[in-house]
């Protein structure tokens, strides 16, 4: 990785003393939330605080296992991230390449009105959108969860962005003028130049699709289908049971944090594909 | 690099595939037949519950779903469920439950849309526009006759009432109870728990402790000071029905009025910046449950579920704190369970919810979820000599008024609002002790528009 | 008056094929949009003129009564004023240290220490809100709190954090910004990152230090993500709701002080007091006032077609 040599070593070490020290005040929380679903019920309301447990304990993760069907609601998050993220990840891309990169009529005006979308906040249009899906008859089903989760706002305006950004309009005439089909164009050569900004898009997506609560809460009665923060608020009663709270939470966060180690890589390899020829 | 991410988007859905297909299988396991509850049986006599009909389920596979919003409920649904399936093999249950304010944005959606489970509990109160609505069932006669006949308190049938009809069917009751720390006592020299309010009062001043730097290391009494919803506004309508006052009184049948900005509400809010102006207790030492267990507070008024955290949570309390019923008066609750409309096994949900009224089935409920039974016939001796923590709430003295939350829609909204300035005015305790009459003429104001409120809604006096 | 048809004729080949093209990417995502997004927003904002109590279909209609009654509205208005400083507070801040962090970690660190100080920072991002908040309610805690501890280490008091309604507000603050920090820092690396180095090379050739070739090349170059992640900060802002609610619910110990947010007002107004028309009209109102800020942003940050 090119450093930039008009700095001299002894700034940079500093600099990158003080991020960690930054960084780990900021997983201070994480790690005080992982502490605690090592603790047994007795030690959560130790005074004055302590940060390690004294008596280590797997109990909350055995109890959280032993209560609710975990690796089922693992599975049901996975699938419902899966899928949101491949939809959003498809839609963002194609809608905000055209958006970037074509003038038409209303150009501006639908692209105002996807933004204004994401504006609203969720806790108005649910009713409706429930009432909507009810009306589909697709209430405490798959595709009822998944539905709200197939388009994202923010998703069409990042990609625009990153666009007007990464994909200058020389390299799309290059691509047209060799011959490319606009399709073509649009499915296999401008994602090239935007891998990065996609695997940026894709945790999000994921994350968002995983950590969701409301929407799984109001649509779906049957456990077997549930995802895992809905299932994880099932057992826990949260004012005893904060250890248990606080496994599930962990358990959650595993995942993510996988998905994001895995595509971290490619947001870094995306770079070195950008570039004039010539 | 498309093709590469197609690629391993493939890779992962297909290991996907290959964990699910190893995985639990797409069902849960109904419970195991087999299982009945252990409950001790009650000792004397007490009214006979229904008997569960024998065929109010059928034959064909039925699944029943429970919806509570007390997760810590869920193992007596469970464990009744188990017991039920015991005999009626082809039934099986699925408990769902979350938290209140997410339990009641979910009825709010799938009632009106029938998408809801098959018994319902919470409290009439809250159902009350849905019951408007017609989207809960009436009780089936036989039920209803058995309700009427002794086996709950007048309270409790009066808080299962609406409109002059019994709506549900009572499961498990609330109220409350003084928490108090009997070490603490013994070293202020107290000789036993406050049994009136100015004893509370009085005593609080005693247990309270201040550092050397002016904060207080121990509060005397946890009151109720800040928080979201209603919360605040409940716990101050508590002490204040110890004078004889309601928050909204009934003047005449469906009409209300404020009750709390007489001289008696003026004095419990002068108590309240008092004990914060004299450091008997402070903004900035923790409340609640939490502080009871962590022995910042020498006494607080909470709900029986206290008990059961104090036994997980803090077991070295355990024989060194005791419970006592408020004075005179306490302020009541009772989940009652419903079937609605839409649901396509009414009959055999009502077969359950009357398994539910069976001794046996209520007894389950404090050993297990810490709630207290609503049926008042059992014998709940042997229960309490083992958990002497419930005491407050087992042994109440003879003519306790208990006051229940008027069947009144609106009523949310005007506890809620007297809540936030509540809990402003807590804040601005500096300004306000000492000061009857600015207090005086703050509640007036607040009380105009809770009767506003009420106009509004058609109850107004 | 110009024939339609010859007017359609008159459109060059290239720019029809151009148009259809448009039309046959956008239309099927519009759909999906219009069906969940733009239908039951729409149906939310014609309830605002009504009584709309949630179970029961609407009855009465009110006009513009919903609006105006709010403007009158004490808890409204305190909402409303809490909730712009906040928005405010959280942008500025959020986006300013991950401008910085993002810089740093693109220019200056770098290789696996980099990765692992972006992990650091991004880990907030990937864990659930609720028990994460009420480990924030810990660190807060006036009397065991480590916040506290930490500033007696330096000689300051302890703040009251959770019961004072000014430190309240600063207690959310940090606590959405520690959220916010790392998704914001991810998406701007992503953008320095994919400047094309050439514009920093020919730059440094002509003799720029690496501050000017900051100022000069990659900060307009970044301006689109920039104005991305300004406005995304600030429509999160305003939306913010869960770590509020879960500060001031008495589950889990004692209850904070309510910051009093519109979209908590929202959700009380509509779930628990059922005048959801009510709670309708306060989301248009947070909608207007978004979208105003929204274009205020993008004009201000007006680059090379932003």
């Amino acid at each position: 990785m090119r450093q930039s040599r008009l700095v001299p070593n002894v700034i940079r070490w500093i600099v990158i003393a003080l991020l960690i020290v930054g960084g780990l005040a900021m997983v201070f929380p994480l790690v005080w939330l992982v502490s605690t679903s090592l603790r047994p019920a007795p030690e959560l309301l130790l005074v004055p605080p302590r940060l390690l447990p004294q008596h280590w304990t797997l109990d909350n993760y055995t109890k959280a296992f032993a209560s609710a069907p975990l690796l089922l609601y693992l599975w049901n998050s996975f699938v419902f991230a899966m899928i949101s993220t491949v939809f959003i990840l498809l839609t963002s891309t194609v809608a905000g390449y055209v958006f970037a990169k074509f003038s038409f009529p209303g150009n501006n005006v639908l692209f105002m009105l996807v933004l204004a979308t994401a504006i609203v906040p969720f806790e108005i249009y649910m009713v409706p959108l429930f009432l909507q899906v009810n009306a589909l008859k697709l209430v405490n089903t798959q595709i009822g969860l998944v539905l709200p989760f197939l388009v994202l706002s923010y998703g069409i305006f990042f990609m625009r962005q990153n666009t007007l950004t990464s994909v200058p309009d020389e390299l799309l005439d290059a691509a047209r003028i060799d011959g490319m089909s606009e399709t073509g164009i649009m499915l296999r050569f401008v994602p090239r130049l935007l891998a990065p900004a996609i695997s940026a898009l894709a945790i999000l997506a994921f994350i968002q699709a995983w950590t969701a609560f409301i929407w799984p809460l109001l649509i779906l009665n049957k456990p077997v289908l549930f995802p895992m923060e809905l299932g994880l608020s099932q057992f826990a009663n949260t004012r005893v049971d904060f250890g248990l709270t606080s496994a599930g939470a962990v358990i959650a966060m595993l995942p993510t944090l996988i998905a994001f180690l895995f595509l971290r890589r490619r947001i870094v390899e995306g770079i070195t594909l950008t570039g004039l020829r010539g | 690099m498309r093709t590469g991410w197609k690629k391993t988007l493939a890779l992962i859905a297909g290991v996907g595939l290959a964990i699910g297909a190893c995985g639990p299988g797409a069902t849960p396991s109904p419970s195991a037949p087999g299982a009945s509850s252990s409950a001790a049986a009650p000792g004397g006599s007490t009214a006979a519950s229904p008997s569960a009909v024998a065929n109010a389920c059928g034959d064909a596979p039925i699944t029943l779903n429970v919806w509570g919003g007390y997760p810590e409920m869920d193992a007596v649904y469970k464990k009744a469920g188990e017991a039920y399936t015991a005999l009626h093999p082809n039934v099986t249950f699925t408990i769902f439950s979350t938290d209140l304010r997410g339990f009641e944005q979910k009825l709010t959606t799938a009632l009106p849309s029938n998408t809801a489970g098959d018994v319902v509990i919470r409290t009439a109160n809250f159902l009350a526009r849905f019951i408007d609505q017609g989207l809960l069932a009436p009780i089936p006669p036989d039920l209803e006759a058995f309700i009427k006949g002794g086996a709950y308190s007048d309270t409790d049938l009066k808080d299962a009432t609406y409109k002059d009809k019994i709506v549900g069917v009572p499961i498990f009751s609330s109220g409350t109870a003084l928490y108090y720390n009997k070490d603490y006592f013994a070293e202020a020299g107290l000789s036993g728990p406050p049994t009136t309010m100015d004893q509370i009062w009085d005593y609080a001043k005693k247990l309270a402790k201040v550092d050397g730097s002016g904060n207080v290391t121990r509060s005397g009494i946890s009151l109720r000071l800040s928080g979201q919803g209603s919360g605040v506004a409940e716990k101050f309508w508590i002490l204040l029905l110890q004078s004889g006052h309601e928050l909204v009184k009934e003047t005449s049948a469906g009409h209300y009025k404020a009750d709390y900005n007489g001289p008696e509400g003026v004095t419990l809010f002068q108590h309240y910046v008092d004990a914060l102006r004299d450091k008997i207790d402070s903004p900035n030492i923790d409340h609640d449950a939490k502080a009871f267990e962590t022995k910042v507070t020498a006494m607080f008024a909470r709900e029986p579920w206290v008990v059961a955290e104090i036994a997980t949570a803090a077991p070295d309390l355990v024989g060194h704190y005791g419970s006592i019923s408020l004075p005179v008066a306490d302020l009541g609750a009772t989940e009652t369970m419903y079937v609605p409309t839409s649901a396509p096994n009414a009959a055999c949900s009502w077969d359950f919810i009357k398994f539910l009224t069976a001794p046996e089935q209520q007894l389950t409920i404090p050993p297990t979820a810490g709630w207290l039974p609503s049926r008042k016939d059992l014998d709940l001796s042997a229960f309490l000599a083992a958990n002497p923590g419930y005491e407050g709430f087992l042994k109440k003295p003879s003519g306790l008024k208990v006051s229940l939350t008027p069947p009144i829609a609106e009523f949310d909204e005007l506890e809620t609002k007297l809540a936030t300035h509540l809990v402003d005015a807590y804040a601005d305790y500096a300004n306000l002790a000492g000061k009857p009459d600015k207090i005086q003429t703050m509640l007036n104001t607040w009380a105009d528009e809770t009767n506003q409120i009420l106009t509004t809604n058609g109850h107004g006096s | 008056m110009i024939h339609p048809v010859q007017a359609i004729r008159a459109v060059p080949r290239r720019t029809w094929l151009r148009y259809r093209f448009v039309f046959l990417v956008l239309a099927p995502i519009m759909a999906l949009f219009f069906y969940l997004r733009i239908l039951p927003t729409a149906t939310a904002v014609v309830m605002s003129f009504f009584k709309w109590e949630l179970i029961k279909p609407a009855e009465q209609f009110l006009g513009l009564d919903n609006y105006s009654n709010l403007l009158k509205d004490d808890n409204f208005r305190l909402a409303f004023f809490n909730t712009t400083i906040f928005a405010v507070a959280t942008t500025i801040l959020s986006v300013l240290l991950a401008l910085l962090l993002a810089t740093l970690l693109a220019r200056l660190v770098g290789g696996r220490i980099g990765a692992g100080i972006e992990l650091l920072y991004f880990a907030p991002v990937l864990v659930s809100v609720v028990p994460v908040t009420l480990g924030w309610r810990e660190i807060f805690n006036y009397q065991h709190g480590v916040l506290n501890a930490l500033l007696g280490g330096v000689g300051i008091g302890p703040q009251p954090w959770l019961s004072d309604p000014t430190m309240t507000l600063v207690a959310v603050i940090i606590l959405s910004v520690w959220k916010q920090l790392g998704y914001n820092m991810i998406i701007l690396l992503v953008g320095m990152r994919a400047i094309p180095r050439i514009y920093q090379e020919a730059a440094a050739v002509d003799g720029a230090g690496a501050w000017q070739q900051f100022r000069h090349i990659t900060l307009p170059l970044l301006a689109p993500v920039t104005l991305f992640v300004i406005v995304i900060t600030t429509i999160s802002s305003y939306n913010v709701f869960t770590q509020v609610y879960v500060l001031a619910s008495d589950v889990q110990g004692a209850p904070g002080k309510l910051v009093r947010v519109i979209v908590y007002d929202i959700f009380e107004n509509g779930f628990r007091f059922f005048k959801m028309g009510y709670a309708a009209a306060e989301a248009v109102y947070l909608f207007l006032i978004v979208i105003v800020l929204t274009i205020i942003q993008f004009r201000f940050l007006r680059g090379s077609r932003v």
